[in-house]
């Protein structure tokens, strides 16, 4: 099967293929919104791995195809060209020529040949047999348009099967062909005008002998394009030949060197797709993508239908549908499972502490967090179902005026919108924001915006303090908005991230129906995610907690409140005494252990809250009595702003880049936090009449501190201005 | 200064009318008058044309290049959000926001200079008639 490759040459630092030498690897490329996920779990079924790229932040999936296991399917990120820029484009173009796979599919959207094809010429050049799937075929022959695939394939110089992933159709004969095409050679590669041949040539002739024979045109043309990556492969008496053979193009053709690419790949296909595609069966008012574009991203209803979009997430998620499960299983945990559990374990003559380690310390902390599973399932059914049926770039589109001011991009919204599901993937989305600037603000301040582990402690402050009130969620996410926007300007004024607002641009992709399927995966890797948290982290941190509050120093069994963790918790309660929870210590160590993962803040207070008398009260009532109402919402909004959780810390350093950073962005979030709930806790009891305490003088030097960096002049503006007009 | 060619591209020209027997007018900056073209940022929703020129930086370019606004494609303005605009290039849908439109610069086409239906090529060629 395998086939050997006549690679010589090689240049330095290039590494061969590791996995799998024995068996056939295809590569899986295509643009990002080409339905590409979709065919890879048609092709690949259950059996995938996934896995990081080494040394970077980019899933890697791999499998083996459905009823051939030896052929093994590695997923490459979706991306539109190879330039040198984002590490996709990178880890891409890397594997298609160090690794050499043996054939690649090339995913094709129907619906969008032009663009999908620039790539597909690029991936042509490797040297690699191709297969192209021309998939969405569904979509065009709705849309009226007719494509003449034996056209292109002939223009192309290689084999193209028509698929509709979302159906399956032509998996099948996907399947066969990819295998037929692995083990011959590939096809001729598709030329240019001849003017661009003869310096395509030049190059050639240059490098002959410096890079495998097969790549000579892919480094030809790379290299003509000016790409600074390849150029570090090449010695340098080569590269200054090159350079000189770009220059005298440049200068005959009046272009820069990309641009004449890309203008030779956009002309050759413009020629394919003219030849055979027939666009007059096509409504004359434009696709149906377009004509819901037309009202969605318009500027009278841009606005108010994304809001309505953002509430219809919070009422489906979390008061309604969502909410009622929370009520339901939690109901079940409290008045069923715990009291069955006792009973059992109290029966079959079980040591006393054994029973109050099950019952308090897993039962109640962690079935306080898995009650939350249903909110979870529909928040990130919802987030999901945005995502693949192409609303979240509209969302960018109408967010990024009012963005713009606060230094943030449009994109940042899609990260927040991400984020309320999780921070990890919600920091993790800012890459695909183009200035690094706005880039680096949105992954320090997405967290601000509550994920589906905060509302928990959203769930449960409101419940035992405000009645259920749906106000409290809502106000806590307009906080974090707010948060984020005000860290937008004080950010801004940072030395390190003071860079000129870059310049905003996103494609569009055509609305589609989300394959359900794909949405279940991707909702079960979150679940499965939260689950393994809950399983590992929370049972942990409340198996801890139990046994800190259920023993003293010298391990005798104590009350809680004369057990180690209050000796520790009340230590560190005073630095919360003048935000209005350090009363008591319980609440500083539920902070503390919200570090870990913010599941735990409910999952501890549940622990510790555990001991009411049987079937008595509940943690709600418990925490009404300990609390006022001003010292709760203090409690609430701290955790909601100050450090999240160690996942998102890690998260956070793999997109800044340094520890550094992550800790000067960790240090802002808590001081914000800090100061914030400082301002509302103090002004707040003077509104409501408790007189004013000694607290509100630091309150008014946070008030004033605030204040200054928000309206102080910005440094660096008069160089942005100069930077911008130049 | 007229020169006469088979495509747009070969030459690097622009394209002043569209049919048979095209005349290709070779750009150069600082060229006067309408032939160097106008910023899109100057355009209203539902114009076309053809990109003559793309200023900036050379990572955005490659950027802009490889999204398809290569000299000569056409491109239209598909709609407008509060400084965004939306276009249409080579059959995507792009939305920018106006520095990035600006740095640009097309030759609309117009029913009224050149014959009836300039462009017919179907590929990202599909001309709004709207407004």
């Amino acid at each position: 099967m395998a086939q050997p490759h006549p690679i010589h040459g090689r240049p330095a630092g290039v590494s061969k293929r590791t996995s799998e030498t024995m068996s056939t690897v295809i590569a899986l490329t295509g643009n990002p919104d080409s339905g590409k996920t979709t065919t890879f779990n048609r092709l690949v079924g259950r059996s995938q791995r996934a896995e990081n790229w080494p040394g970077v932040n980019v899933e890697r999936k791999e499998g083996g195809l459905k009823d051939k296991k030896d052929v093994i399917i590695v997923d490459l990120p979706g991306v539109h060209s190879f330039s040198p820029y984002s590490q996709e484009e990178i880890i891409c173009r890397d594997f298609l020529l160090n690794d050499r796979p043996d054939a690649v599919i090339n995913i094709v959207n129907a619906s969008n040949l032009e663009r999908s094809l620039y790539l597909t010429l690029q991936i042509l050049e490797t040297g690699i047999p191709v297969v192209i799937a021309l998939n969405m075929m569904d979509v065009v022959r709705r849309e009226g348009i007719k494509i003449d695939v034996g056209k292109i394939s002939k223009a192309l110089g290689c084999p193209i099967v028509e698929t509709v992933a979302l159906k399956g159709d032509g998996i099948k004969e996907l399947t066969e062909t990819i295998v037929s095409a692995a083990g011959e050679k590939a096809g001729s590669i598709p030329g240019y005008s001849e003017d661009l041949e003869g310096y395509i040539s030049a190059v050639e002739e240059a490098i002959r002998g410096k890079v495998p024979e097969e790549t000579e045109r892919w480094y030809a043309l790379k290299l003509l394009e000016r790409d600074e990556r390849l150029r570090k492969d090449i010695d340098e008496d080569v590269s200054e030949r090159v350079d000189a053979i770009v220059s005298s193009m440049e200068e005959k053709i009046d272009n820069d060197a990309d641009g004449i690419i890309a203008g030779e790949r956009y002309s050759f296909i413009e020629r394919v797709v003219d030849s055979a595609v027939d666009k007059s069966g096509t409504d004359k008012r434009g696709t149906r993508s377009d004509r819901i574009d037309r009202i969605v991203t318009s500027r009278r209803w841009g606005l108010p239908i994304f809001a309505l979009v953002m509430f219809a997430i919070y009422f489906v998620a979390i008061e309604t549908v969502g909410g009622w499960g929370t009520e339901i299983l939690d109901d079940y945990i409290r008045n069923t499972v715990r009291p069955a559990a006792e009973s059992w374990l109290i029966g079959a003559g079980v040591d006393g502490w054994l029973v109050g380690l099950i019952v308090k310390g897993i039962i109640s902390g962690v079935g306080t967090v898995v009650a939350f599973l249903p909110q979870m399932i529909v928040l990130f059914f919802i987030l999901f179902l945005l995502e693949e049926c192409g609303y979240m770039s509209r969302v960018a589109v109408v967010m990024d005026h009012l963005f713009r001011r606060f230094g943030l991009s449009g994109k940042s919204f899609i990260s927040i919108l991400v984020g309320m599901g999780c921070g990890v993937p919600g920091i993790m989305s800012s890459r695909s924001i183009e200035g690094e600037t706005e880039r680096k603000i949105t992954a320090m301040t997405v967290t601000f915006i509550p994920c589906s582990a905060k509302l928990l402690v959203i769930a449960l402050i409101a419940g035992a303090l405000f009645g259920q009130s749906a106000l409290i969620a809502i106000s806590v996410y307009l906080i974090g908005i707010l948060c984020i926007l005000m860290s937008g300007i004080i950010m801004k004024k940072w030395k390190s991230l003071a860079g000129t607002p870059s310049p905003f641009i996103i494609e569009l992709p055509s609305y589609h129906m989300p394959y359900l399927p794909s949405v279940l995966r991707l909702m079960s890797e979150r679940l499965w995610s939260f689950i393994k948290n809950a399983g590992t982290f929370v049972l942990l941190a409340c198996v801890l907690v139990w046994f800190l509050s259920s023993f003293d120093w010298h391990l005798n069994t104590v009350d809680a409140g004369d057990s180690m963790l209050a000796g520790i918790g009340n230590a560190m309660r005073w630095v919360f005494v003048p935000l209005g929870f350090g009363d008591e210590w319980e609440f500083s160590m539920a902070t503390i252990t919200g570090l870990l993962s913010k599941e735990n803040i409910v999952g501890s207070l549940g622990v510790l809250f555990s001991s009411g008398g049987p079937g008595g009260e509940g943690i709600w009532e418990i925490l009404g009595s300990m609390l006022t109402p001003a010292g709760g919402y203090a409690f609430l909004l701290f955790n909601m702003i100050c450090a999240p959780c160690i996942a998102a810390v890690g998260a956070m350093k793999g997109e800044l880049g340094s520890w550094k950073e992550t800790a000067k962005a960790v240090t802002y979030q808590c001081i914000l936090a800090y100061a914030l709930t400082l301002i509302f806790y103090q002004f707040a009891m003077i509104i409501l009449g408790y007189g004013v305490g000694w607290g509100i003088i630091p309150a008014v030097i946070a008030l004033a501190g605030l204040i200054y960096v928000l309206a102080s002049k910005d440094p660096f503006s008069p160089f942005r201005r100069a930077e911008r007009d130049a | 200064m007229g020169e006469i060619c088979d495509r747009c591209n070969e030459c690097n020209c622009i394209c002043e009318k569209g049919g048979a027997g095209r005349v290709y007018l070779p750009i150069s900056e600082g060229t006067p008058g309408p032939r160097t073209g106008m910023s899109l940022v100057a355009a209203k929703v539902g114009d076309c044309g053809r990109i003559v020129k793309i200023h900036g930086v050379q990572e955005m370019r490659k950027a802009l290049h490889d999204l398809g606004f290569v000299l000569g494609a056409h491109v239209s303005i598909t709609n407008e959000n509060a400084g965004n605009l939306i276009l249409e290039v080579k059959g995507s849908r792009i939305a920018m926001d106006r520095a990035m439109a600006s740095k640009i610069c097309f030759v609309p086409i117009s029913n009224e200079n050149g014959p009836a239906a300039p462009d017919t090529r179907p590929a990202g060629g599909r001309i709004k008639e709207n407004k």
